[in-house]
């Protein structure tokens, strides 16, 4: 005979049977019986947060940092709508996430409750799957069946809809290694013809190009070994998008830095150039592609994704392959070596010596200043003092977001948090939360912007109150700098709404919160200010001014193909942004 | 001559959980990724398994199409996606 268990009591056993060991939430009428469950054990932690939305991100720095499902708690109404931009983001970057939402009573649903919120209707879109449990025996069911839908496969965001008095309610509970899903089962294994084409025509390559994405993340570390196996093999370039960084040790030479809008230059060209593209785990996202017309013209294109619906959405690929990326490359690998394949040697040597030729351009120089911190200068000595330890980074969206992508080096995977898809500012800060509560040991910094840091400040009290030792490193520049700079190069220097003009002062911000707060403001308070900030036990703010008029490059604008990047300020684009290149994003 | 993919009209049969909501998570997808509808028919066709068939006319290029099945297939509650227009 199976346990009889309160609903509330079978939530908590399906989160340890799963392996939770913290979740991230906010209580409320329609969740108490959940908290109180959650106050008689001790095996899952709760972490308090500020506000729902700030949940989401911390779940999702977990998630990133450890491979593991973050878990939210958020009660009904209010609490439930607070995380739908968490969870848009966790389904726009593939984060797996489980977030259980409390929900008024069944009989009341419908009946425009005190905090009744249509979730699952609200949620739909924005998550990868969704339930409503309207009985307590589908409960156990629906718990692990939310666990398996958000890790496996493309990763994503699920919520679990869970009404009071399904809480209250007794029923049976299962384990999680009873379930089969009866209709979702995510193509792990590549299919063997596919690989073996795309490995015929990596070896027929004249300028081969690896192209790889978060996917080579999301499928583990197994996957990121195996990619540096086949690069090294095959001596062909790779980039890698903002959400693979850490996928290919920055470190070796092979490596050619981020691709994209503000990615490297020989990157761009090497994409744009290439006669062989192999994309694994990547989506062909716009902020890659630029102007599709002219998106690396004269290539064949091989596809790896584990999800069928990445292939042919943007650009129409001339092998596909469906699989999980560790399956795929480990096949890949094996027949590269059955069959003795070896790329042309004297193809290969001119393809480098072309790319040796964009490299020199040094796409990341920038003017340095005496007088005033350059923000690079910022991200570039905070990533040299914190090179050799063990560091995780996150941020928040803007041009400190691309400076940290371009300036810092990742060797492994999952040290590097942002929000790339849906580019949500205020990420940074909560997700360190939630690195730092996977990694307590470990150094976490928020490379911030002083804009988007506003967007979430209320959870610094959270990371006071769990002893959090965050460090956010503030590039202060009084504008939303990525907005200024487009109205700069696109609407006439017309700097509508992107300043701001009444900022806190971060350094008595930090003291209220009982943070340490550190302020530069001259280049050489730069790397002072960074050594204290790493030697202060405890949550620090780092606050540095910077030059508001610096602009990020390497560009390519809008509209525009990858060969018409911008390197810097003096250079101007090629021709005006086109009126099709005004009205993208 | 216009030299624009040709758009084609395709009736495509989605075999479905009969669960609450699977009928807004496909028509959701449609709207949401600014697919067209032009006739839809819903029906329970195994009560036993609960099973139900969603059958959608829908128009676009090839590659619209080929994404159009992709993305329903990716649904959770979906078990079969089938073009009857091949």
């Amino acid at each position: 005979m199976t346990q009889r268990l309160s609903g509330s009591e079978i939530v908590l056993k399906a989160l340890t049977d799963q392996g939770v060991d913290v979740i991230f939430g906010y209580p409320g009428g329609a969740v108490l019986p959940l908290y109180d469950a959650i106050f008689k054990q001790n095996a899952v932690r709760h972490v308090l947060v500020r506000q729902e939305g700030g949940a989401v991100h911390m779940a999702e720095g977990y998630a990133r940092s450890t491979g593991k499902v973050g878990v939210v708690l958020v009660t009904s109404g209010p609490g439930a709508t607070n995380t739908v931009t968490g969870l848009t983001d966790a389904l726009m970057d593939s984060i797996p996430v489980v977030c259980l939402t409390g929900q008024v009573p069944t009989h009341l649903i419908g009946n425009d409750a005190f905090q009744e919120a249509d979730t699952t209707g609200i949620t739909r879109p924005c998550t990868k799957h969704n339930y409503l449990v309207r009985d307590v025996n589908d409960l156990a069911r629906v718990m692990h069946e939310a666990f398996y839908v958000a890790r496996s496969g493309r990763p994503g965001p699920v919520v679990v809809d869970l009404p009071k008095d399904v809480l209250f309610a007794e029923g049976g509970y299962v384990g999680p290694q009873t379930l089969e899903h009866k209709t979702y089962r995510p193509q792990l294994k590549g299919d063997p013809r596919a690989i073996e084409r795309a490995v015929e025509l990596i070896a027929k390559a004249k300028r081969p190009l690896f192209y790889c994405g978060g996917g080579l993340v999301n499928s583990g570390p197994r996957a990121a070994e195996l990619l540096t196996r086949f690069v090294h093999v095959t001596g062909a370039p790779i980039t890698l998008t903002l959400m693979g960084l850490g996928a290919y040790p920055a470190s070796d030479k092979q490596f050619l830095g981020m691709v994209g809008m503000h990615g490297m230059y020989e990157s761009n060209m090497a994409m744009h150039d290439c006669d062989v593209m192999i994309n694994i785990g990547a989506r062909f996202d716009d902020r890659v592609t630029g102007k599709l017309s002219a998106f690396a013209p004269n290539s064949k294109k091989i596809h790896v994704d584990i999800d069928p619906s990445s292939i042919n959405k943007n650009v129409a690929v001339d092998v596909p392959v469906v699989g999980d990326a560790a399956n795929v490359l480990e096949e890949m690998i094996r027949i590269w070596k059955d069959r003795k394949y070896a790329l042309d040697v004297k193809a290969l040597d001119a393809w480098w010596k072309k790319i040796e030729t964009w490299r020199a351009r040094n796409c990341l120089s920038f003017k340095d200043s005496d007088t005033i911190i350059k923000p690079q200068y910022a991200i570039r000595r905070l990533y040299e003092a914190t090179k050799d330890k063990d560091v995780y980074i996150t941020t928040e969206v803007g041009q400190h977001q691309m400076w940290a992508a371009q300036f810092f080096k990742f060797e492994k995977p999952n040290r590097w948090m942002t929000s790339g898809g849906l580019g949500t500012m205020g990420y940074g800060l909560p997700a360190a939360i939630g690195v730092q509560m996977a990694h307590p040991k470990s150094l976490v910094i928020d490379v911030a912007g002083e804009a988007s840091f506003l967007m979430n400040i209320q959870e610094l009290s959270t990371a006071v109150q769990y002893r959090l030792p965050i460090k956010a490193f503030i590039v202060n520049n009084q504008y939303m700098g990525m907005v200024r700079q487009w109205q700069e190069l696109l609407h006439g220097g017309r700097y509508a709404e992107s300043y701001t003009a009444s900022l806190p002062d971060f350094v008595k911000l930090a003291e209220a919160y009982g943070l340490t707060g550190l302020r530069a403001t001259k280049p050489n308070e730069v790397d002072g200010v960074i050594e204290k900030m790493l030697s202060t036990p405890g949550p620090v703010i780092a606050d540095i001014v910077v030059d508001q008029t610096e602009n990020c490059f390497p560009m390519i604008p809008s509209g525009a193909a990858h060969n018409e990047m911008i390197l810097g300020p003096e250079e101007k684009a090629a021709q005006p942004v086109s009126e099709e290149g005004m009205v993208l994003v | 001559m216009s030299d624009a993919p040709q758009i084609n009209r395709h009736t495509i049969a989605v075999l479905v959980d009969n669960e609450a909501g699977v009928l807004a998570r496909v028509i959701g997808l449609f709207s949401g990724r600014g697919y067209n509808i032009e006739s839809l028919t819903v029906a329970e066709v195994d009560p036993k398994q609960k099973l139900s068939r969603i059958t959608v006319v829908t128009s676009g290029t090839a590659m619209i199409i080929e994404q159009i099945k992709a993305q329903l297939e990716r649904l959770v509650p979906v078990h079969r996606v089938r073009d009857l227009t091949k």
